[in-house]
């Protein structure tokens, strides 16, 4: 589904972030993508969103090279990117307010999109997100992790086929991350979706991930692979195969750590 | 602001005046009894007339100035070389008093009410420049990627992002410098023409030494700025619901 050929990215200051870079997921897989900070995991699902483009090398999606933001790919930002003077509703009915102000034209919208049941659709997600309540609040008077369920609505309403997260549970406490975490898992489940999720934890890693992708110090050249077992179970915390598995990872980043001291 | 607040604020007002008035104790400060049945007479007649005259050219200045500050706000605010560019000129420019281009308008643009609007313009689009400006640097570029992600392009930005962002900016602007505006519409206004309010407080009444005449000109100018405050509030109400209690 996603085909990420030999890019090569470098920022205007001269940082190179990818070079000569590929890597694939494949349609409904569950990838967690981890590394230190600066190492460029949000500089992947920028890449990956079509916000910016490759200076070599391509990514395809279903085949098509991603030129510009593709409507069906959802992207859910750190600080979830709420307008601050919308109230949730407005905020989750946003994207699809979007699609009905350029109309089904395949660039900005996808042509098959029909926007009658709009109220319907903010209103339904709103409800499974569970913020149906705080439909008149402003983002600034909810909580974090209702916030981040707003992001989430939003996204889902737009009914997306691939979902990009950034980080979405790291300013959330331990309580409201473990849920939000199992219902995004939930979610992909019911919708089929396609997940790349950039975290610093390894445990959100083991757990968002069937795959993990982990990055180091740029420039990044082989996309280095681990497969989980563990994905999805939180039980399993204290397995002697999990731990390994957290302590493989952590070797892995750190040889890159290293690197750079 | 509460009615019941202004109501007092206007009743100690009249109080004071009353005071004033009687300790002065002549012609060139009569008291409110004899002014403000007069203001009200008045306003029926010529004064009503000057003062609308007057109301037209701030908000004529007030359009322009956003018409041309909002989308060189926004612009300077979102590209950064250009703010760069244009910071220094902004910087030295800002704080000149702008009502000292008055004699050079006049000559360039003529007596008209184009003089009177382009030099109260001159003033808010200064100051909205800037808010608008700040507060178009401040949007978080998380916030652009994240729109910009749900198929957004420069349209859509606009209608969705900057120009909602702006508002508040534009209306503490406003808020700021509406004072100023029609201090200046008021100079601007006893030269070199024959309406609005400055011309009738400084040439109709002043010179005619028609004192009561003279301070129904200054209620009504008041009441000129007064009005355009609570427009500005009651569009803040409006518009930007989210700033409840903030403001």
């Amino acid at each position: 589904m996603i085909q990420v050929e030999a890019i090569t990215f470098a920022y205007p200051n001269g940082t190179c972030i990818f070079e000569d870079f590929s890597w694939q997921v494949a349609r409904g897989e569950a990838w967690a993508v981890v590394g230190p900070s600066g190492c460029g995991k949000t500089t992947l699902l920028h890449l990956l969103a079509g916000l910016v483009r490759p200076q070599a090398g391509c990514i395809r999606i279903d085949g098509q090279v991603l030129r510009r933001p593709r409507p069906r790919t959802g992207l859910i930002l750190q600080d979830y990117g709420l307008l601050p003077w919308a109230t949730l509703r407005a905020n989750v009915a946003l994207g699809l307010d979007i699609r009905a102000f350029y109309g089904p034209d395949g660039v900005h919208a996808p042509r098959d999109e029909v926007l009658d049941d709009k109220e319907e659709r903010v209103r339904y997600w709103m409800t499974r997100l569970g913020i149906h309540h705080l439909a008149g609040h402003y983002p600034h008077q909810v909580s974090g992790g209702q916030r981040q369920r707003a992001a989430i609505a939003r996204t889902l309403a737009l009914r997306p086929d691939i979902l990009l997260m950034d980080e979405p549970f790291g300013a959330l406490d331990a309580l409201t991350r473990q849920d939000l975490m199992q219902l995004t898992m939930q979610l992909r489940r019911e919708e089929g979706l396609t997940t790349v999720i950039v975290t610093h934890s390894i445990e959100e890693a083991l757990y968002l991930g069937e795959y993990v992708l982990v990055l180091t110090q740029p420039p990044h050249r082989v996309a280095t692979v681990v497969p989980n077992p563990h994905v999805g179970d939180a039980a399993c915390r204290h397995d002697r195969a999990f731990l390994a598995l957290c302590h493989q990872l952590r070797a892995l980043m750190g040889e890159g750590a290293c690197e750079m001291a | 602001m509460r009615w019941r607040d202004l109501a007092l604020g206007t009743l100690a007002t009249l109080v004071l005046w009353q005071l004033l008035a009687w300790a002065i104790n002549r012609p060139v400060f009569p008291p409110p009894w004899q002014v403000v049945p007069l203001f009200f007479q008045k306003l029926g007649g010529e004064l009503g007339v000057h003062l609308l005259i007057s109301a037209a050219r701030v908000v004529a200045a007030i359009l322009a100035a956003m018409a041309v500050a909002v989308p060189a706000g926004l612009g300077l605010g979102q590209m950064r070389r250009l703010d760069r560019l244009f910071a220094p000129l902004i910087y030295i420019v800002y704080p000149i008093p702008k009502i000292v281009f008055l004699p050079v308008i006049l000559v360039l643009v003529g007596s008209g009410d184009d003089s009177k609007v382009l030099l109260v313009g001159m003033i808010l689009f200064f100051q909205m420049l800037v808010v608008v400006r700040d507060q178009a640097a401040q949007l978080r570029p998380e916030m652009i990627a994240s729109v910009r992600s749900m198929g957004a392009g420069r349209r859509a930005l606009f209608r969705f992002v900057y120009l909602p962002a702006c508002i508040p900016a534009v209306l503490t602007a406003l808020r700021i410098s509406i004072g100023t505006a029609i201090a200046v519409l008021f100079i601007a206004e006893t030269y070199a023409t024959n309406a609005g309010l400055g011309y009738y407080i400084v040439v109709e009444s002043w010179g005619a030494l028609r004192y009561a005449d003279m301070y129904a000109g200054v209620l009504a100018m008041s009441g000129l700025g007064l009005a355009l405050y609570f427009l500005v509030d009651w569009l803040d109400r409006r518009l930007c619901p989210w700033r409840e209690g903030s403001v």
